[in-house]
């Protein structure tokens, strides 16, 4: 049977319900205290008048938002300043190079580094982490060497010397770009200094087996 | 404001009309009030809790909305203001036993009355506390089995059930004065 509800309730039940609750309303007489009454209005009649709670408009939240966002920011930035370490001005060099030098010296880092890794795991058993962290450096030279400005390559060319002479390279001899280096070795084979010519060519035939030796070298 | 609905007049209040508030209060007061004597069993604290009830009404009128019966979301309202009272302190003993003492000593035309309402009051109080509440939303709420399902947060089968089962142990003593009687002396 439907019921007011719209819910069914078996006849029986809804007949117990009926008389139930008509035996209930009759006996059933307790109502709050007046004073609870008077109570409960007067909460009523002063929530009513109070004003509504105060909304933070959008404006607010959003300046708000922007506000906590800048102080989150500069925290951000303050910390990693204050937790990094000091850099020596080289090193920063080495950290970043200027963009045209980065793009060429990956494309060096490609050509030279697989040959060197093999050398020094064969040579010195050094580890991987040592031949990646030389490459920044090794970067910075080609890239000066391959400067079409003659001063700058004279200077490029006397810092490989001084790197040669000084031996702060690997034991596999100087790191130079093998274009520059081979136009040394051929420098001084014209100049009548073989046997320093053979010497750097059998170094730089350590250095780069791989590498097409110019038909001057090969004669 | 007799005609109009609970919704109406709740909407009219929460606009700042006081008198709205107040027909509704009329409306409601004893009804709810006795749904919460009929759990608690303890005047004091159904005093309170009748009061916290409101409060909790009061404050919640922004909240409301026009196309939820206002009878439901106000025994939800109360019914949950008793939940958590009864999670702080648990219900008080039934206190029937005073309510048998002085329902005999009224004159005599009114302890037939008194003394019935007693033994009803008593034969809801003995109930399981999840048909107790069932069947007080439905004898001073009114409310369908939708409505009883949705405060106590269960099926309406489960509700439909609870029903059944209290209605059969207090249809008796509303058929059977005389078990009633027998009640009380058993009783005393």
């Amino acid at each position: 049977m439907p019921t007011s509800d719209g819910h069914f309730i078996e006849n029986e039940t809804e007949l117990d319900a009926k008389v139930v609750q008509a035996a209930y309303a009759r006996l059933s007489t307790a109502a709050p205290p007046a004073l609870l009454d008077q109570a409960v209005l007067n909460m009523a009649r002063r929530e009513a008048t109070s004003p509504p709670p105060r909304r933070i408009t959008s404006h607010q939240w959003m300046g708000a938002l922007a506000t906590a966002l800048v102080l989150v920011v500069s925290l951000g930035l303050w910390l990693q300043r204050s937790t990094a370490p000091p850099q020596s001005p080289g090193a920063s060099a080495m950290r970043a190079p200027a963009p045209e030098q980065k793009h060429k010296g990956l494309r060096v880092m490609q050509d030279q580094a697989t040959p060197r890794l093999e050398q020094s795991a064969e040579a010195a058993k050094a580890p991987m982490e040592s031949a990646a962290a030389e490459a920044p450096a090794q970067v910075m030279k080609n890239s000066a060497v391959k400067s079409d400005d003659p001063d700058t390559n004279s200077q490029a060319n006397a810092q490989t010397d001084t790197g040669a002479d000084t031996g702060a390279d690997t034991a596999a001899g100087p790191e130079v770009d093998p274009v520059a280096w081979l136009q040394r070795i051929i420098q001084l084979q014209q100049a009548g200094d073989t046997q320093q010519a053979s010497a750097e060519l059998r170094s730089f035939r350590t250095t780069y087996p791989d590498y097409p030796l110019p038909q001057a070298l090969l004669d | 404001m007799q005609h109009r609905s609970d919704e109406q007049l709740m909407l009219e209040y929460t606009a700042g009309n006081v008198a709205a508030f107040e027909s509704l209060y009329a409306r409601y007061r004893e009804p709810l009030y006795r749904f919460i004597l009929g759990r608690v069993r303890n005047p004091a604290a159904a005093n309170d809790l009748y009061q916290g009830s409101w409060e909790k009404i009061i404050k919640a009128r922004r909240s409301y909305r026009e196309e939820v019966p206002f009878k439901a979301w106000m025994y939800r309202i109360a019914r949950n203001h008793m939940v958590d009272h009864f999670r702080r302190a648990p219900p008080p003993a039934d206190g029937t036993t005073e309510e048998l003492a002085d329902a005999a000593a009224r004159p005599d035309e009114l302890l037939e009355h008194a003394q019935a309402a007693v033994v009803l009051k008593r034969a809801i109080a003995q109930l399981p506390d999840e048909q107790q509440e069932a069947i007080l939303l439905k004898l001073e709420g009114g409310l369908g089995l939708h409505e009883i399902a949705s405060i106590t947060g269960v099926s309406s089968e489960t509700a439909k059930s609870r029903l059944r089962y209290a209605l059969a142990k207090l249809r008796p003593l509303v058929r059977d004065p005389d078990q009633a009687t027998g009640i009380i002396h058993a009783h005393k």
